[in-house]
Parts: structure tokens; sequence; C-alpha cells
């Protein structure tokens, strides 16, 4: 500490940066993990080393950062694979540590070198760290950062098209039921933001895989989880209606077990004795529309119909009663 | 992080309700058992059929809470959903807050060695706060808890938003978000940015209401305090009853209390005033606080018992239901006023 009194200090290069980074998280070896004292030290430099980045990309509060400075830290980090070393250790990375890199991952991705996005090309080129940020979401401790920074690589057409194609994609609908709201909910935002930002991707994506992207779609809005059932109605009534899925919309609204998967959910609004006055208002505000509608309903076919004009009728029934009881 | 090693699990049978110890609008909290480690702990339980804001915003508010460590802030340990419940887990502080305290007992407010302590460990959590890039936005004395070892711990990101956001959630509601007489001057005029700076100013009412039972203004209906706090000049301990406060204290008030945001003190410069170096530790001041009173949920019920006639007015219009629930919360019906 007393040495570094007498020297001048001088600020380090990009290269000499990224050099530290990337010496620092190769330190976070099997060896040092084992070892309590070695890893607190290894991990501390790691979370200095991020400061500096984080500092060199956004500024230290008082000067603005140099933009020459910060493309050479871009390209030299892409150049040296420290993105592949700083997601493979993140799990291992301390609180402070992974909240600065979480800072530092935005401005990385955004940031333009010679008019290309070098990191979101370096991704596209080693796609399976995609892969691995995904499957995070079963890490309860990370899961919170690694959302955070696969949120920002979606925002980019190409990595989000990878997601849904990709084998790891059906994950999330397992994530968004985790028992952890915070991290169950986290995945749901990742998984809204993968069907609803890129609208020809999704259309595209939904028509190659509409079967089974229905099929288990169907498990959200049956889930018995209340949160699961009432974001994933919203969700379908967002993105079917987006332009771009107008034939996906079509087709699924030809379909009649998706009305019954509609009105299981209407039943179980209905249905509540305890219904909540705001619900009730609703109900009893369009109880004229919803009756023409359930009236004019019917799926002409099967005798497995049988259920379903059962269902019909009990919330005929329902939904008259709540206007004759004038109950709120 | 010292809280991030245990672990809460997600299974509501692991825990035991007990008494209720507050209640508002869309959530209940109670006194708890996590039966695995036979601790107590506070459950927040929000009705979601009644929650106004939507998913997003509660998993913000989530995340955050979950996200903290820091002594002097309340962290969520776990949430998870129960049937059309949202449980919250968090630290149970077995006091209640600082409002309910002086409800109970201190209707005219506490001594200045007790405030300068609560102010002081308050003035803790809010550093770490704007540190991290929140702003609270609904400092005052309801949102103090205090447990039994006089710890002191800020609480309720029911409005809290983050620095980092780009959405400006006090626009994404139909009413204000915060209580209006701890709301900074430039919160209330449309078009003015909300910064951490309006954390100062409910700051300064805090200790005015620490300092006096009640928040200035408080006896007026929010559209009137709404209109002090633009026009009158700002409030401060300058009654003859506060002639018992130090000089120290009335300026530190005073300097939370300047009507130009630019003006106010950042918390980092405040906590280096006068009144906070010499501030006890809360243990000496604070405990000493509830030495004789019965438990937290005996006074609780006592409240609500006395309130019962208020609350059967639970079905009117929305605009009276909001200044019976301001009502409500100057009187100190909810301990905890998580809404």
């Amino acid at each position: 500490m007393s040495f570094s009194f007498f020297k001048v200090s001088r600020p380090k290069t990009p290269q000499e940066v990224v050099k530290s980074i990337k010496e620092s998280l190769m330190a976070l070896d099997t060896k040092t993990v084992v070892e309590v004292k070695a890893l607190e030290k290894a991990l501390e430099e790691v979370e200095k080393n991020f400061v500096t980045m984080r500092t060199m990309l956004s500024g230290d509060g008082e000067s603005e950062p140099n933009l020459d400075q910060v493309s050479q830290l871009v390209e030299e980090i892409c150049k040296e694979d420290v993105l592949t070393l700083i997601i493979h250790q993140l799990p291992i990375l301390g609180w402070e540590a992974r909240k600065d890199l979480v800072h530092c991952w935005t401005i990385l991705l955004k940031q333009k070198v010679d008019s290309n996005h070098c990191c979101v090309e370096y991704i596209e080129q080693h796609i399976e760290l995609l892969d691995f940020l995904v499957v995070c979401y079963d890490n309860k401790e990370i899961a919170l950062s690694t959302g955070l920074m696969l949120r920002e690589c979606i925002k980019f057409p190409n990595l989000a098209k990878y997601i849904l194609e990709s084998a790891s994609f059906v994950l999330f609908f397992k994530y968004v039921e985790l028992p952890n709201f915070d991290v169950a909910s986290d995945a749901f935002s990742t998984f809204k933001d993968l069907l609803t930002k890129h609208g020809n991707v999704v259309a595209e994506f939904l028509t190659a895989h509409y079967d089974e992207f229905f099929d288990q779609y169907e498990t959200l809005l049956t889930s018995p989880n209340y949160v699961t059932r009432r974001q994933s109605i919203k969700l379908l009534s967002d993105f079917l209606l987006e332009s771009p899925n107008a034939q996906i919309m079509k087709r699924y609204i030809l379909e009649v077990r998706y009305l019954k998967v509609m009105m299981t959910l209407l039943t179980i609004f209905v249905a509540n004795p305890n219904k909540p006055r705001e619900v009730k208002i609703i109900l009893g505000k369009n109880k004229g529309k919803l009756l023409e509608l359930l009236h004019n309903l019917s799926p002409g076919k099967g005798s497995e119909d049988e259920q379903f004009e059962e269902e019909k009728e009990f919330i005929i029934g329902e939904i008259e009663k709540i206007s004759l009881s004038g109950s709120f | 992080m010292g809280s991030g090693s245990r672990n809460y699990s997600a299974n509501p049978n692991d825990y035991r309700l007990l008494e209720e110890v507050g209640y508002g609008a869309s959530a209940t909290v109670y006194h708890a058992i996590y039966i695995p480690y036979n601790e107590e702990v506070a459950v927040k339980s929000l009705d979601l059929d009644r929650c106004n804001s939507n998913f997003d915003d509660i998993r913000k508010e989530a995340q955050i809470m979950s996200l903290i460590d820091h002594r002097n802030v309340v962290k969520s340990y776990c949430s998870f959903v129960v049937d059309r419940k949202l449980w919250v887990i968090m630290p149970f502080m077995a006091q209640g807050s600082c409002l309910h305290l002086m409800k109970t007992a201190y209707p005219d407010g506490f001594e200045e060695d007790a405030i300068g302590s609560i102010l002081k460990e308050t003035l803790k959590a809010l550093d770490y706060l704007h540190q991290h890039g929140h702003i609270h936005r609904d400092v005052k004395a309801g949102n103090i808890l205090l447990d039994s070892n006089g710890e002191v711990k800020l609480s309720d990101f029911g409005v809290s938003a983050s620095m980092f956001d780009t959405g400006d959630r006090q626009r994404s509601r139909n009413t204000f978000v915060g209580t209006p007489c701890w709301m900074a001057p430039e919160v209330l005029q449309p078009g003015t940015g909300y910064n951490f700076k309006a954390d100062i100013w409910s700051f300064g009412i805090t200790a005015l209401e620490l300092a006096h039972g009640h928040a200035p203004f408080s006896k007026y209906p929010p559209m009137k305090v709404l209109l002090m706090t633009i026009q009158n000049a700002p409030p401060g301990l300058d009654y003859d009853r506060d002639r018992k406060f130090s000089k120290s204290f009335k300026e530190m008030v005073a300097m939370c209390l300047v009507k130009d945001q630019t003006k106010r003190p950042s918390v980092d410069k405040l906590l280096k005033h006068s009144f906070f170096k010499q501030a006890k530790p809360p243990e000496l001041s604070v405990k000493k606080l509830f030495a004789d009173l019965p438990p937290l949920w005996t006074r609780v019920k006592a409240l609500q018992l006395k309130d019962a006639a208020q609350l059967a007015l639970k079905r009117m219009p929305s605009a009276e239901q909001e200044a019976i629930s301001q009502s409500e919360y100057k009187r100190g019906v909810s301990a905890w006023n998580f809404d």
C-alpha cells in the first residue's frame, strides 16, 4: 500500500486492462476454488479489474469515457476471448463483481467498432454462450444477473432468433414456473421479450413450430400458478395481435381446444366464490356482450364436447347471477 | 454477503403464520415462524387481485428487495406465489414502525437522542440505496421499522424505482406515488424530474414527524397539503415547543427542507453533519423506547379495534376511500404500511 505512494500512477491502457481481467479470471481455476483464502483474493482481484473496466466504459462520474479507449477495449475483449471467460466464471463471482459486469455488459454489446457490433458478432460465433446464460436460470444466486445480460443479448434479432430455435428455448416453459417469484418473473420477462421484440423473427418461428409451441403454451395457460396464468394470457394476446403474426392468430382461433382453454380461464374467474369487486364490475359491465358471445358459441361437433357445453351453461348461469344478486 | 448464506424455502408449508402485524389496501403482514430454522420472520401477503400495479412493477420491486444487502434496509429472503397472493418473506422487526410506536406510546414524538439514532440509521440506509442507484420515494416514520434490540431498518419498496430505469414510474400510475405530506415540492409539480434529492426532503419531513408525533400539514386533506407544500415556506423546528431541541438538530432539518433541490445536501454530506456525529448507537437510545410496552400484535389489535368504525366505511367511492386510507394511515392502523 505504502509503495503506491511513490509510484506515479499511469492509467492503464485498454490492452493492459483486458490483460489483467483475463489473468484474474483465469486465476479462478479449480485449484484456487478449493482454497478459501486464495479464492477470496482472486475474487477481489477480479472485482478490482471490473471496476477499472467499468470506469473506462462509462466514466467515473466526473469525466466522460474516452471513446477511442472504449473502442480499443471492446476490440481487445473480443480478440482475447474474454467474453467466454467472463460467462463461464460468472457463477463463482461475487455480488459486486456481477453488478459491475452487468453494467458493462450493456455497454459492451451496444459498442460498435468500425460500424460492427463487435461483441454481438463474437457471441454469434460462440453461440453456445447464450445456452449457458439460459441455463443459469437454474442457479438462483446468479439468475437475476444473467437474466439481465440475456435480455441485453436478445435486443439483437439474430441472437433472439437463435434462442427461439435452440433446444434451450423449451426450458423457459419450466423457468417461468420456478417457485421463487423473483427468478420466475425474470424468466418470464425474458420469455416475453423473445416473443415480442422482433415481430418477423417471432412470426417465422411460430409458423415453423406452431404445434409444439402452442402445446407447450397451453401448459402455461392452465398452470396451477395464478401469476403464470395471468401473465401468459396477457402475453398471448400481446403477441397474437402483432401484425406479423396475423396468420398465426387466424390459425389459432380456428381451434376448438384453444377455445376450451380460454373458457376454462373464464370459468376460473367467474366461478370464484369470492370475486373481488373489480372483477364483478368488469363482468357486470360486459354481461350483455359476454352472454351474447356465449350463446352464439357452438363447437357443433363430436360427443367429447359435452363437457364444453356443460361448462358453457355453467358460465352463463354464473354470469347471469352476478347482475341478479346486484352484489356490487 | 452475510445474509446470503441462509436459504429460505419457497414452500408455504414451511411457514407458520401467527399474528397479523400490519395491513394495507392490498397487503397484510404476519408475524410468522420459518419452521426449518425455528426463526421469526415477517410474511407480507400481497393480494394480486387487489393490486393495481402490473406484474412488471411487482417483479422489479421483488428483485430490488432480494438484491439488497445492508443492515439498515429490509430485504426479502424470498418470494413466491400462494394461490392468488404473493408471499414476500422478510426479517421480522418485532417493534413495528416508528409511526406505530408514536401512536401507541409517544403521541408527541420522541426525545432528541432517540430521533438522532433513528435518523442516522435511516440515513445509512438511504446512503446505500442511493449508491446503488435506487430512489426510495417513500421515506416516512411508517416505513422505519424497529427491532427489539434497537435495530433500525428502512422498509417498503412499494414505490421505489431504480434510477437506472428509463421508464418513469411516477407517471405510470394514476395517482401520486408516495404520501403527500412527505413529498418534495418538485415532486408535486408536473414536469420536473424526480431525483434522489426528493428523498432528502422526505427525510427532513420524517425528522419533524419524529419530533412532533405527526408530519407537518398532516391534519389537512391531500390536495391542501399539496398546495401548502408548494406555496408555503418550508416547515421547520421553529415553534415554542421546539425549544427543547438542539441547534444542530434544527440546522440539519433546515438543510433538508430547502425548496430548491439543488441546494439540498446529498446523503453523504448530511452524514457528516454534527447532529449525526454525536448520535448515540441505537441500542442505547432506541431500545429503551419500548421497554415497558406490550408485544406488537397486542398493540396492533388495540389500534385496530379503536378504528373498527373507520373500517366499516370500506365500501365507499374511491376518492373518499383514499381520504380515509390517508386518515387511517395517520392514525397508525397499519403498523407497517406496505402499499
